[in-house]
């Protein structure tokens, strides 16, 4: 059994990335503070939405993205506009 | 510009057996994939049916790499310290085996690369943007600034199928979708046939619900490779958004459950995954196809919750192949040549799929999602206290066991029928214990 839950970026670090310079899901972060219960924060995967308490900011992070797609139908604000990265870029399954 | 007969958009298992169909009957092909190999961006649990495969490659099992032969199936129903299973062991798919557990990076990979044999050009690490439209029909794809004309585009892109929603024809129901969560951990073959009772070769199947998903209607899997377990977490997306619960959480609560963690204890994390998919059967057939297009595999709804994504996918290329054959027989390729699509996929038994797709994930979201807590501990109480009354010696009634299962199932039934039918099955019961009481006088 686990002693402790391993920290999302030790399980990132498992997954090969090519990460692109431009980001390909960008979020419109000024309705975040007013958001309703904040899914996004829970619901993807790779934790890639953060909540910055200090700044009452949210920070997303696209670099850790494994473009499952979940971001794309969960803000009841429609912040979020998603894409794939380019072709070539972004997540690149080993196993898979 | 640049023309071809046919572009199939994704080099997933659906593209790559269009593209092979396509070159089968002589029509040049184009297969664009966005990932810099094919199978890098795509996730399953994964367990391959390859009945569909078989048809196409017959010789596949000598050259496929695929892991081990899924003839050990269960069904796991979990609870937070308690674990039932329904497990068939089956000698036949052993000897013959129809299921296989594999890697959807490599598998893609080398089916991509059977396309290439039968003479498809596959473009890889490009992604297509939107399609080219003229008339209101579609005439190519564009590749950021790139265009490539094609008398048709087959939408072969998944669930975030571009070419199906530039065209128009994609219907979006987030009720019907899933985010899956998996892991693949590390184990020496002889550990995993060893903790899951499997013949050298043989994969456990498991699939399940329960804890710790019974709260948002999830489901799990459990397959064996051959040196490491794959573990997958579903969850609807609606569910997610709706109770703000982390999956990637769930997914720990899952490994520590005691059956969970006797079977993958000492493993260590190979790779951390995530996709999403659809239950099936969202888009109607009448909207699978339109002037210049055709919609197949998870780009036009063709899945299903039994995990069959794989090879519904695979028949529905194949079948639009064969419609892109006859439009050019035709020397046409609007919407009503194409149309033939529908037909030949009526031939299958993909509509039956569909169908029971649609309905079996409406019941899901309907009933058995909020009914699934109180289903799963009605089935462990009804499991256990059946034994117990069995060896109580000092109540000499026999023991009510058809009003103990219809409690399992009274959550499903209307309320208006709720007080007449648990008033006949109380009827029944009592006539049926007396019967019994009788039987047991003239028999014992
Ligand atoms: C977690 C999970 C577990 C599953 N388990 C199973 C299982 O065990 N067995 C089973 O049979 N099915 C399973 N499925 C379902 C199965 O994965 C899908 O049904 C199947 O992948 C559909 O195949 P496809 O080729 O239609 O789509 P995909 O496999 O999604 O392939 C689409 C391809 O198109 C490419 N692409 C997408 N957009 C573009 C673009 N714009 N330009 C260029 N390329 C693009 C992608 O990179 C990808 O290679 C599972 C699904 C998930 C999410
Ligand atoms: S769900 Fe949308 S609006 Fe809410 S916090 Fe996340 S990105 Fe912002
Ligand atoms: S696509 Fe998935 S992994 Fe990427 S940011 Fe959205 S939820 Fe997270």
């Amino acid at each position: 059994m686990a002693d402790r839950k391993p920290r999302i970026d030790e399980k990132l670090a498992r997954v090969a990335f090519n990460i692109d310079r431009e980001a390909h899901i960008t979020v419109a972060k000024e309705s975040c503070p007013g958001c309703p219960g904040r899914p996004c924060l829970s619901a993807c995967p790779a934790e890639n939405y953060t909540w910055n308490d200090e700044n009452d900011a949210l920070v997303f992070n696209y670099e850790g993205c494994m473009e499952c797609g979940t971001c794309r139908f969960i803000c009841p604000l429609d912040a979020i506009s998603w894409s794939y990265p380019r072709g070539g870029f972004g997540v690149a399954y080993r196993w898979g | 510009m640049d023309r071809v007969e046919c572009v199939v958009v994704g080099a997933g298992p659906t593209g790559s057996a269009c593209a092979i169909g396509l070159a089968r009957k002589g029509i040049e092909t184009v297969l664009v994939e966005r990932g810099s190999q094919a199978g890098e961006k795509n996730v399953a649990s994964f367990v391959l049916f390859a009945n569909v495969l078989k048809t196409i490659i017959p010789g596949f099992a000598d050259e496929a790499p695929l892991e081990r032969i899924g003839s050990d199936t269960g069904f796991l129903c979990l609870r937070k310290d308690d674990m039932m299973e329904f497990r068939a062991k089956a000698g036949v798919y052993y000897e013959n085996p129809m299921i296989y557990t594999a890697y959807r990076s490599r598998f893609d990979r080398w089916f991509a690369s059977k396309a290439e044999e039968e003479g498809v050009e596959v473009v890889r690490g490009m992604l297509v943007t939107d399609v080219l439209t003229e008339g209101g029909r579609v005439v190519g794809i564009k590749v950021g600034e790139d265009e490539l004309l094609a008398d048709v585009v087959v939408a072969a892109d998944g669930i975030h199928s571009i070419v199906a929603r530039q065209s128009g024809l994609y219907e979006d129901d987030t009720s019907r979708y899933m985010l899956g969560v998996k892991e693949v951990l590390d184990l020496p073959p002889d550990v995993i046939e060893d903790r899951f009772g499997l013949r050298p070769g043989e994969a456990a199947v498991k699939d399940g619900w329960g804890y710790p998903m019974s709260d948002v209607g999830g489901l799990f899997t459990i397959y064996t490779n051959n040196d490491s377990v794959s573990i997958c977490l579903f969850a609807p997306v609606d569910a997610l958004k709706a109770k703000g619960v982390s999956l990637r959480d769930r997914l720990e609560d899952f490994k520590a459950h005691p059956y969970v963690s006797s079977l993958i204890k000492e493993s260590r994390l190979r790779e951390y995954e995530a996709h999403i998919l659809a239950d099936g059967g969202r888009i109607k057939t009448d909207r699978l196809y339109s002037g210049g297009v055709l919609l197949c595999g998870e780009a036009g709804g063709f899945n299903s919750t039994m995990w069959i994504g794989v090879p519904s996918g695979m028949l529905s290329g194949l079948k639009a192949a064969d419609a892109v054959a006859a439009a050019k027989r035709l020397g046409r390729y609007d919407a009503d040549a194409l149309s033939c699509y529908v037909d030949y996929l009526y031939e299958t038994g993909l509509p039956r799929m569909l169908y029971n797709a649609r309905t079996f994930s409406d019941f899901m979201v309907k009933s058995a999602r909020r009914h699934m807590e109180t289903f799963t501990d009605n089935l462990f109480d009804f499991m256990t206290e059946s034994i117990l009354e069995e060896v109580n010696f000092f109540e000499p009634e026999p023991y009510p066991s058809l009003e103990k299962a219809y409690g399992m199932f009274s959550d499903y039934v209307p309320r208006w029928l709720e007080p007449p039918l648990r008033l006949l099955v109380r009827g029944v019961s009592k006539l049926g214990s007396w019967y019994k009481k009788r039987k047991i006088r003239r028999t014992v």
